[in-house]
């Protein structure tokens, strides 16, 4: 037996099951890392630049707000519903992979991993704000078992279920870009019993990805119609699309 | 609904997986032709520092980590749920399996019914005859056959005689190219028989049959389904280093089921039963054209490794290389690591362009590996991934550094067993390019010595 493996007998990495490594040192003895990705798995899911301050898509040089903002922006139907959003990591391939097996597998622990950078974003950027998880259709909230978003507004503070979204609505997901800026559907809707809890305070909308900011949108405009004073949003990931790319990546 | 028991007997499988509606499976868990058992059972916590343990009823872990909690939208008790086997569908606390108790369908009479016209040579019939006569027993067979003995062939008896007697067959395998590749060979040798066969995204995953093939993964899904469970290969990765998937097979098998293992090298575990004569085998010492294994041959070569480093190619390498080349032989080039494989086969490219390397994350392994097959490849240059399963006909084997620590008996032996393979070719050189012998290089030379002389190697 090598000493290498008596220090890697940790819990087994969230993402690649091999046990983490602690290092040998007195420092690890003592406060031990409660990182639950392993340091290969951790490096390839970086943090997000300081980016656009609408959405914190990482922006040129040149720019202050990303095309995407200035889009809704410029749409009076659109404009202001939400001050802003702020997103953690981008959604590249090991975020996509990750964020499919935990939804999708329905592998829940997997959230555990993004707490400690959650709570970080949320007291830096949100503190005093109320959490508001973007709610499930009920026949997707039966076949997943779990909510996503809830588990991750659980991690910084009581959730507050105030809206739901009646019927199965087309998948955001599987619907095009245009589509999803087709501004006449109203998926969610407030929860009438409920207006005391949000009037006149600043909310904040709990999602995993965020990819046109659609979905955000849809969901701060019956929340600001029962009188919450403003709405933001803090996202898991955000969808990343390149100034010479076609569309999102 | 006329196909439940074909989809669900000997089967235990998570509510999502089965497509009848609650209306149809209600008359059923009424009767108590179907039932559920819980997907994961807890112990209570009975003190501070003994917490609660779980089990997974369909992967069988029981590992701690494994089991987390999370918010269950169906229930409102604490639910834990299984990470070892999540990708299959998620079993929690609240999620039960369902299990197939009626009427299950059996082979057709005439399922048993074998057009392999071949004949078995005497051990290989010997082993046969061992498998057949503990048939409807609950026993342990294993079967200790060098590489190239013709281990499919003397299988079939076994399997004629289960099928006739209406019963379900299993041959599990850690890979799944051996699934691909014996697919073909039990279709034809049965043909009245339903063969399917299982690994990952296969088509055939809900349909029943009378002999399945499959990856040892996809054995979670089934339960005291078969009456013969035949293990191939049980030294391979990952079977032997995941102690889940040996319970996946042993849960698949059917409590009085006849469990037969195959292997050229029976790992440690296996070789201390045989000594202590807790587990029956039968040796098939020589292969099935009645040649002896071919000798391994020992070649000095100082400083590969440093060679590596300065890429520069050791004379004895480079002579044998051009001796394969100039006698048209297919040659495969076993090396240490990735790195090495790639060296090596750039510092071999001169002798002959087509020559190219191979290793586990390549993305062309499996097109190299027909062309190597199909003659279009002279040498391959391969780290250990190829050791098993590959048959070129004629093929020699080198092993270059063959005082690696990777190399060990079992893996010598195996790299070994590739060379001589075919009837018209028996002989063939295997050549271990060496620093200094090691005990794995003593280990394999002895059993391919005990193997010729007909008998069984002590050690391994």
């Amino acid at each position: 037996m090598h000493l290498r493996d008596l220090t890697a007998t940790g819990p087994p990495c969230l993402a690649c099951h091999t046990p983490i490594a602690q290092p040998v040192s007195w420092r690890a003895l003592l406060i031990p890392d409660k990182d639950k990705f392993c340091h290969a798995c951790r490096s390839q899911l970086c943090l997000l630049p300081e980016g656009c301050p609408g959405c914190s898509h990482p922006l040129l040089p040149q720019e202050t707000s990303c095309y995407s903002c200035r889009k809704w922006d410029q749409s009076l139907h659109w404009r202001g519903l939400i001050n802003q959003n702020v997103a953690i990591y981008p959604y590249n391939d090991f975020c996509r992979n990750l964020v499919a097996r935990w939804k999708y597998r329905g592998d829940a622990a997997i959230a555990e991993g993004f707490r400690p950078a959650f709570v970080k974003a949320y007291k830096r950027h949100f503190p005093d704000c109320l959490p508001v998880p973007i709610p499930l259709a009920p026949e997707r909230l039966l076949e997943r078992g779990f909510n996503q978003a809830e588990q991750l507004a659980s991690f910084v503070g009581e959730p507050v279920n105030v809206l739901k979204r009646p019927e199965m609505a087309e998948k955001q997901s599987k619907t095009s870009y245009a589509g999803r800026l087709n501004g006449d559907s109203r998926p969610f809707v407030f929860d009438n019993h409920r207006e005391f809890a949000i009037k006149d305070r600043h909310l904040l909308l709990i999602d995993d990805i965020y990819t046109t900011g659609a979905t955000v949108r849809k969901a701060a405009r019956p929340l600001l119609e029962a009188g919450a004073a403003a709405v933001s949003a803090l996202t898991l990931a955000r969808a990343v699309k390149l100034a010479d790319e076609g569309g999102f990546v | 609904m006329s196909n439940m028991p074909a989809f669900l007997a000997g089967r235990r499988l998570l509510r999502a997986e089965l497509p009848f509606s609650d209306d149809e499976l209600a008359p059923h868990l009424a009767a108590g032709t179907i039932r559920t058992t819980p997907g994961i059972s807890t112990t209570r916590a009975e003190r501070l520092l003994r917490p609660a343990r779980h089990f997974c009823h369909r992967c069988c872990t029981t590992d701690a980590h494994q089991f987390q909690p999370f918010p269950c939208a169906t229930c409102a008790a604490p639910c834990v749920y299984c990470r070892n086997c999540v990708v299959m569908g998620r079993v929690s606390s609240c999620t039960p399996l369902y299990t197939w108790h009626g009427a299950a369908p059996r082979p057709r009479a005439d399922a048993g019914a074998c057009a392999f016209s071949g004949t078995l040579t005497l051990s290989q019939q010997k082993a046969a005859d061992a498998i057949t006569a503990r048939l409807g027993q609950a026993s342990e067979l294993l079967i200790f056959a060098v590489c190239g003995a013709g281990k499919t062939e003397l299988l079939f008896p076994a399997i004629s005689e289960t099928l006739a007697a209406g019963r379900r067959a299993l041959i599990a395998t850690p890979r799944a190219d051996v699934v691909h590749e014996l697919l073909p060979r039990m279709r034809s040798a049965f043909p009245n028989a339903r063969v399917t066969g299982l690994y990952g995204g296969s088509e055939d995953r809900n349909a029943y049959g009378d002999l399945v093939i499959s990856t040892t993964h996809q054995l979670r899904r089934f339960h005291h389904a078969f009456h013969l469970t035949i293990v191939d290969e049980i030294d391979a990765f990952p079977y032997t280093f995941d102690a889940t998937l040996r319970h996946a097979v042993s849960e698949a098998a059917h409590p009085s089921a006849c469990r037969v293992y195959l292997t050229a090298t029976p790992g440690r575990a296996e070789l201390a039963r045989m000594k202590h004569g807790t587990l029956d085998y039968a040796l098939i010492p020589r292969r099935f054209h009645g040649h002896d294994l071919p000798e391994l041959n020992f070649t000095w070569c100082t400083g590969w490794k440093k060679a590596l480093e300065k890429q520069r190619l050791p004379k004895p390498v480079a002579a044998w290389c051009e001796a394969q080349l100039h006698h048209k032989k297919p040659a495969m080039m076993f090396v240490p690591s990735k790195t090495a494989a790639e060296t090596l086969a750039a510092m071999l490219h001169p002798l002959h362009p087509a020559i190219t390397s191979v290793h586990a994350e390549d993305p062309a392994r499996k097109a190299k590996v027909e062309a190597f097959r199909r003659g279009e490849i002279p040498i391959l240059v391969t780290t250990t991934i190829l050791e098993r399963g590959v048959t070129v006909p004629g093929a020699n084997v080198a092993l270059f550094g063959a005082d690696d620590n990777i190399f060990t008996a079992a893996a010598i032996i195996q790299m070994a067993g590739r060379a001589g393979r075919s009837a018209d070719e028996p002989d063939g050189d295997v050549r271990l390019f060496h620093d200094g012998r090691t005990n794995a290089m003593f280990q394999a030379g002895r059993y391919i010595e005990a193997m010729n002389a007909g008998t069984a190697p002590k050690t391994i």
